[in-house]
């Protein structure tokens, strides 16, 4: 089965590099522009996902990806930097500021709304500061990237094939999955997962709570300013409105919400669907009735939230290769709530029949959230799955070959656990 | 150099947005204390009330006090068809998700008031005389929606403090649990305060009418704003709230008038940011 997924998995990826080659007509050039669209915003629909996994829901994912990208146009218009020097710098001026709004957020133990309000504000602040420098930024009105005019398109990072840039963002794409993905086998997901859960209590089995929360912020800005920087290069164009504030911060999360925000392709299964559908709603009406696209946008995002809080692609994978409560595994404020080894790591999880996790006595809705800044005491009190004591065993694929290649890793995890305190199965 | 007569104006000015911005806050956290939910699209369901006054004067004719009590109406309105299809199904889902779909509303408010009532900025003609107070400048329209947000205030004061349902409401928003063991409903109760929020937000809309004009996407204006006040304030709590909007309208008003409109929002929500790290509970809370 899972090898069956593999190649599945590698004929679709050959068949996403051949599409630049396919006769399509005259919309071809219009096909690639809604692809490449649909890479870049998932690559930054991944890095948001990044932080937003383990509880750290942030609404001002806007501010880095408006910072990388007009870092890097204006470099190039003013000083005529190479964008290969730009984006650098770009990235490094995002982590910066990431770095100084995730510090105090960290030390002050400012999680749940207050860290989503404070992000909110950030991205606020970013987008009127590039709205007030208008001598610089040309205001509300946007900046044009300069042409490169004689100088060759790889010096410049503007190239008249669009082709070029399908490419450059398939690899941004695989990109972002491939640090999803290692972070996801890594140990800093155990501990982020367990400073999600709780701070306190992660803090107390000797969790490097503000390093472990700073490095995975500053690792979801660079990327997102990478995205940003992007964005802008491929446009040629930014504004402040479509590559910063709030609207794009929460463009970015209701498309990883609406894919599966705990899923590898989650969020670009979510990007694709909210980019294909507003592209078809657009030329389908067209310009008879304005608004008419975002007002169906608007209400699937709102179905789609009450009826599939997991997401499209996570309650798809739910359906076919779990069968557990999805009520169970989603996610509260303090943290994903799911049973680690229940989650697969890559999109195809290799321990497909997984018990039932006990239902839980603290179901979500008897559920009474205070407003005290550590995690709630209800959620201390009863956890909504419990976790088994580490020496329990692990519910095992079916595959032979599946166990030998993936017990690596849990093996390993468990192997770096007994030199540091576990994060996992803190006393209550 | 400014004259300090124009910051003297600023502060003045300043003053007459709070009360605007206090009405605005107090409406968001009376649902957010109560039913526990942070209505994103709050100030998108005010903006909805303006169009409600706007239409009913330019349309059917209706005197502006007339308007502006039917915005009450279509507020309250609004706020109780808002509970009932959107927040009541998610009641029990993560807050994330509580979140979004307020947001979700967000969108569709703001696109359905485009395809209907495209963008055009729609205000009231109405002219009223600017008063001069020692060289100050006041617009008689802000000062008209000033006294009458802080009566609306007094009145929600008086409501949650003196009428039996008030009680309720306070009840529920200290202990859901508890209420219930006393006999009241807080699905009902639930109802009760978004009727009252969705009011207040109709009387927002009534007085903002008169000194702004609306167009779909006001909401993104104010919302922010209302937000960084609601928390500032303390969520949930009306008195932090009241203070922390003359607060955050001072900041706007003078910043604006000494450096540059977009200046001064910068600095109101910088302020935000490190009032945030310093008193996380709001400027009100008790430091734990």
């Amino acid at each position: 089965m899972t090898t069956a997924f593999r190649v599945l998995g590698l004929l679709a990826l050959a068949a996403m590099a051949l599409i630049p080659f396919l006769p399509l007509g005259a919309a071809q050039e219009y096909i690639w522009h809604v692809i490449i669209q649909i890479f870049l915003w998932s690559f930054v629909g991944n890095a948001w996902s990044l932080m937003g996994r383990f509880g750290l829901v942030s609404l001002g994912h806007g501010a880095f990806l408006g910072v990388g990208a007009y870092a890097t146009v204006l470099l190039w218009n003013f000083y005529g930097m190479t964008p290969w020097v730009g984006v650098v710098l770009a990235v490094l001026l995002t982590v910066a500021l990431a770095l100084v709004v995730a510090y105090p957020c960290s030390r002050f133990q400012v999680v749940g709304h207050y860290f989503a309000l404070v992000t909110l504000a950030v991205g606020e602040v970013v987008r009127l500061w590039i709205v007030a420098e208008r001598d610089w930024t040309g205001g509300s009105l946007g900046v044009s990237l300069k042409t490169g005019g004689a100088a060759s398109g790889l010096w410049t990072l503007q190239f008249a094939d669009k082709r070029v840039f399908y490419y450059v963002g398939m690899a941004a794409w695989l990109f972002g999955l491939w640090v999803w993905w290692r972070v996801d086998r890594s140990m800093a997901r155990s501990a982020m997962e367990a400073i999600g859960e709780d701070e306190t209590a992660a803090a107390s089995v000797g969790i490097r709570v503000t390093r472990f929360k700073m490095g995975i912020t500053a690792l979801s800005a660079a990327l997102t300013a990478l995205g940003g920087a992007l964005l802008a290069l491929y446009l040629a164009y930014t504004n402040p409105d479509t590559l910063s504030g709030i609207g794009v911060s929460l463009r970015i999360v209701f498309a990883v919400v609406l894919g599966g925000m705990y899923s590898l392709l989650g969020p670009f299964v979510g990007t694709a669907l909210t980019i294909a559908l507003s592209e078809y709603l657009r030329i389908y009406f067209g310009i008879k009735l304005i608004g008419i696209a975002e007002t169906i946008y608007g209400l699937l995002l709102i179905i789609f939230i009450i009826f599939l809080p997991a997401g499209i692609y996570g309650s798809i994978r739910d359906a076919l290769f779990r069968r557990r409560p999805a009520a169970v595994r989603v996610p509260s404020w303090s943290g994903s709530r799911s049973a680690p080894w229940s989650r697969s790591s890559w999109p195809w999880p290799s321990w497909p029949a997984v018990a039932a996790a006990p239902p839980s006595s603290c179901a979500a809705g008897s559920r009474t959230r205070r407003w005290p800044r550590i995690a709630p005491s209800a959620s201390r009190s009863c956890r909504p799955t419990p976790r088994p004591p580490p020496s329990s065993p692990r519910p095992r694929a079916s595959s032979t070959a599946a166990t030998a290649r993936r017990s690596r890793s849990p093996r390993a995890r468990r192997a770096s656990a007994r030199s540091t305190p576990p994060p996992t199965g803190t006393p209550t | 150099m400014i004259e300090p007569i124009f910051i003297l104006e600023a502060v003045v000015n300043g003053i007459l947005l709070g009360g605007v911005l206090a009405l605005l806050a107090l409406g968001l956290n009376l649902i957010f204390g109560v039913i526990d939910i942070v209505w994103i699209a709050y100030v998108d369901i005010v903006a909805l009330c303006m169009y409600g006054v706007y239409f009913l004067v330019t349309l059917y004719g209706w005197p502006l006090w007339l308007a502006g009590l039917g915005a009450i109406v279509i507020g309250a309105g609004l706020g109780v068809l808002v509970h009932l299809l959107i927040i009541t199904p998610i009641l029990s889902s993560p807050p994330i998700n509580q979140l979004l779909a307020t947001g979700g509303l967000l969108f569709f408010i703001q696109s359905v008031a485009t395809l209907l009532w495209s963008t055009d900025h729609r205000s009231v003609r109405v002219t009223l005389p600017t008063i001069e107070v020692g060289g100050i400048f006041i617009s008689f329209s802000r000062l008209l929606a000033f006294g009458l947000s802080i009566l609306a205030m007094i009145a929600l004061y008086l409501f949650l403090k003196r009428t039996y349902t008030g009680t309720a409401i306070r009840a529920v928003s200290q202990d859901r649990e508890a209420i219930a063991l006393m006999g009241a409903r807080p699905q009902r109760l639930y109802v009760v305060t978004s009727a009252v929020g969705g009011a207040m937000a109709g009387v927002a809309g009534a007085l903002l009418i008169i000194q702004y004009a609306v167009h779909p996407y006001f909401g993104g204006a104010f919302g922010p704003l209302t937000f960084m006040i609601c928390v500032l304030g303390g969520l949930g709590n009306m008195v932090g709230a009241f203070f922390a909007a003359f607060i955050m309208a001072q900041v706007i008003s003078v910043g604006g008038v000494l450096v540059s409109t977009e200046m001064g929002y910068v600095i109101a929500f910088v302020i935000f940011i490190v009032l945030m790290f310093v008193r996380p509970g709001g400027i009100f809370a008790k430091r734990g």
